[in-house]
């Protein structure tokens, strides 16, 4: 039998986690990710970074 | 009928529809004679402008406004020979938009893009071509009040990786998708941006690089096609969620997480 463990992470309140191009608060990694290539931001951070993503569009 | 009766059957027609009245001599029935003819002119004419004024007008009002519709679709659409719709309703006004002829572009770039007052759009005559899209690049991108695309956007072997990205950007009002057959080099970056009425989407082919919906509610039966055709061929790219949308569907987070088990090459993230 073949056991797969796949990390989760799970940002703490008010914070949003990112890799540098993707946000959430709950995080699923791909078998055998690295969760150091994740952190925390605090929301406002968030949304500045998503208003200049969206910025982008126009 | 005697010559007397016809001669006075004349100068009664003369009395009742010319200009003279009472007795009158052969040769003032020669005179007059013609304005029968006048009056019966003028009585036509006022006749016939009744019926335009009655009748008539709706008739009228209905052909004219549909030959000036052909005459505007023939020139946009070269009497359906037109196949490039790149830009083709880019900017427009209208409510609504209903070509005439079929579209069979292989390609709709920018295609109803900034169409700020646009909510429907007759699907119906866009034919995807044989071989799919190469590019649907910012095809609908714009804060429009569109609800729903009700054909089959296939994306061709040839599509570049431009080819999904802003693809419904701002579509604040969008409901549906029919369906996108993807292929692997489509990129999606911004492609669902403020999607945020969109509940149905089909997916179809196969998803290999980053894709977002997390400003989309979508129902269950989208999120696991949406899941169901994440490439098995590729490693650690993240297909993003919505997470009440995720939860509502599935409950709990252990729940997701078992669905999710399938694509292990892939991040799964909700916000």
């Amino acid at each position: 039998m073949k056991t797969v463990t796949r990390t989760v992470l799970v940002a703490d309140e008010g914070m949003i986690l990112t890799d540098g191009n993707h946000y959430g608060t709950d995080v699923i990694l791909k078998v055998g990710g690295n969760a150091e290539e994740w952190r925390e931001i605090t929301k406002e951070e968030y949304e500045l970074a998503i208003a200049e993503s969206e910025a982008e569009v126009v | 009928m005697s010559v007397n009766e016809k001669m006075t059957a004349i100068a009664d027609a003369i009395r009742e529809y010319g200009d003279i009245d009472g007795d009158m001599s052969l040769d003032e029935m020669a005179t007059h004679i013609p304005a029968v003819y006048e009056h019966g002119y003028g009585d036509g004419q006022m006749e016939g402008i009744s019926q335009g004024e009655k009748s008539g007008y709706a008739t009228g009002y209905a052909r004219g406004k549909q030959d000036e519709n052909d005459r505007f679709w023939d020139d946009i659409q070269s009497y359906g020979n037109r196949t490039n719709y790149n830009d083709a309703f880019k900017g427009w006004g209208a409510a609504s938009i209903s070509p005439k002829y079929t579209i069979t572009a292989n390609q709709l770039y920018q295609f109803i893009h900034g169409c700020a007052n646009l909510v429907t759009f007759d699907w119906s005559k866009v034919i995807p071509p044989a071989n799919g899209y190469v590019s649907c690049y910012s095809m609908a991108n714009g804060d429009s009040k569109l609800v729903s695309v009700d054909t089959d956007l296939i994306f061709s072997t040839q599509a570049g990786a431009t080819a999904g990205q802003f693809m419904f950007a701002n579509c604040k009002s969008l409901v549906r998708v029919q369906k996108i057959y993807s292929t692997a080099k489509v990129q999606y970056t911004n492609a669902f941006q403020n999607c945020e009425s969109l509940v149905d989407i089909e997916f179809d082919g196969v998803i290999a690089n980053d894709i977002d919906t997390h400003w989309s509610p979508l129902s269950k039966v989208s999120i696991e096609s949406k899941v169901s055709h994440l490439s098995d061929d590729v490693s650690g790219k993240t297909a993003t969620f919505n997470k009440a949308a995720v939860l509502a569907a599935f409950g709990t987070e252990e729940a997701w997480l078992a669905y999710v088990a399938s694509k292990p090459n892939w991040n799964f993230v909700l916000i």
